[in-house]
């Protein structure tokens, strides 16, 4: 492994888990995403983006509701990308293996019986959810280019470790990576002033929910 | 907010006694379901017990049962709170009229999120 690499993970606070904040994904399951789904209804495509997405739990939660709240999934084209800078967390997540005290984190028992198989101690994320989703080793103060438009991109718990010059490179390509009509989410307890540039809050101004400003 | 843990085991309730009074909520204690039962015929209004499963005397798939049959308390969450993780069981579980279900052992965060996920408002176990 390359130093810089090595440090990095040693540095990085991977800790997340399934449904992390509640306020958030009730939410995301309550208005965003229902929003979402009515705007997207013609073409029946989703881009979703984890950004800083650790062990995957945030992509597998998503995946969960979409899969609770879409009628007629099926017909839907649906790719929600997981993205970390530590290779470790990447490769976890791709495994979409989970230990007890991950399982016994957040997620309610009804989605774990629902969309996840046990064996012993292991419990694996089922096949056609772990197909709905991608990871990959990015660093986000790095360039983003080869990625799609997105229609909700989550930026959680994952600002307060970058420098201003990434954070603002950063939203700025965020912005660039969403969709007129789509929505940026930011952590509970994430400072958000230097995002009202780019984005303006979607309901109050206590909203973790943003949308982008048109840029003229 | 009032808190029945049922379990056989002195040192679980202990510690569960210990962890929710961290988080500001009190609770009674019962050592099997039938305990678990007599208390909620007297005490009455719990918002949440957290049952043990595999107890002596009346085991906590029983104690559910009966509970939901005679519709005591129908509004109070039941949390399974149990080594068991077969998913045919927590299946069962569920079935019989359980909310929620908890594998031990487990975390004060956990806990806390599992209540969250309840409806039931705990702040974050204060560090003591
Ligand atoms: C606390 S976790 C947040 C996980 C998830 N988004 C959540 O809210 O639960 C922060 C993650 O950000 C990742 N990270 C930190 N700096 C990064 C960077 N420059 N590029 C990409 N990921 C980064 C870390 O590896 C870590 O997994």
């Amino acid at each position: 492994m390359h130093l810089y690499r090595a440090v990095s993970e040693a540095m990085t606070v991977h800790e997340t888990n399934f449904f992390r904040d509640r306020t958030t994904f009730d939410a995301l399951r309550d208005h965003i995403l229902p929003k979402l789904i009515e705007r997207r209804r013609s073409s029946r495509r989703l881009r979703i983006w984890s950004a800083a997405c650790s062990t995957g739990q945030e992509a597998y939660s998503v995946a969960m509701l979409l899969r609770e709240h879409l009628p007629q999934r099926e017909d839907w084209d649906i790719r929600i990308m997981g993205t970390d800078i530590s290779q470790q967390t990447v490769e976890y997540a791709s495994e979409g293996t989970y230990s007890r005290p991950e399982v016994n984190c957040g997620l309610p028992v009804r989605m774990l019986l629902r969309y996840m198989t046990r064996s012993e101690e292991q419990w694996q994320i089922n096949p056609d959810l772990r197909a709905m989703c991608d990871f990959q080793r990015r660093n986000l103060c790095v360039s983003t280019a080869g990625l799609p438009l997105f229609d909700l991109i989550l930026l959680r718990n994952v600002l307060f470790y970058l420098d201003s010059e990434c954070r603002t490179s950063l939203l700025t390509a965020a912005h660039h990576h969403l969709a007129e009509d789509g929505f940026l989410v930011l952590g509970e307890i994430e400072q958000a002033e230097d995002v009202t540039d780019l984005f303006q809050p979607n309901d109050s101004a206590a909203s973790l929910f943003y949308r982008p400003r048109k840029i003229v | 907010m009032k808190v029945l843990v049922v379990d056989d085991s002195s040192f679980i309730r202990e510690y569960m006694r210990h962890l929710l009074g961290r988080m500001g909520v009190s609770c009674e204690e019962a050592a099997d379901g039938s305990d678990a039962l007599e208390i909620l015929k007297t005490h009455g209004d719990f918002d949440l017990m957290l049952l043990d499963l595999n107890m002596p005397v009346m085991n906590g798939l029983e104690c559910i049962k009966v509970m939901r049959r005679s519709k005591l308390y129908p509004e109070m969450k039941v949390m399974m709170v149990t080594t068991e993780a077969d998913h045919s069981l927590i299946l069962r579980a569920l079935d019989q009229g359980a909310d929620e279900f908890l594998m031990k052992p487990f975390t004060p965060e956990s806990l806390r999120q599992k209540m969250v996920l309840l409806g039931l408002s705990v702040c974050s176990p204060q560090l003591i």
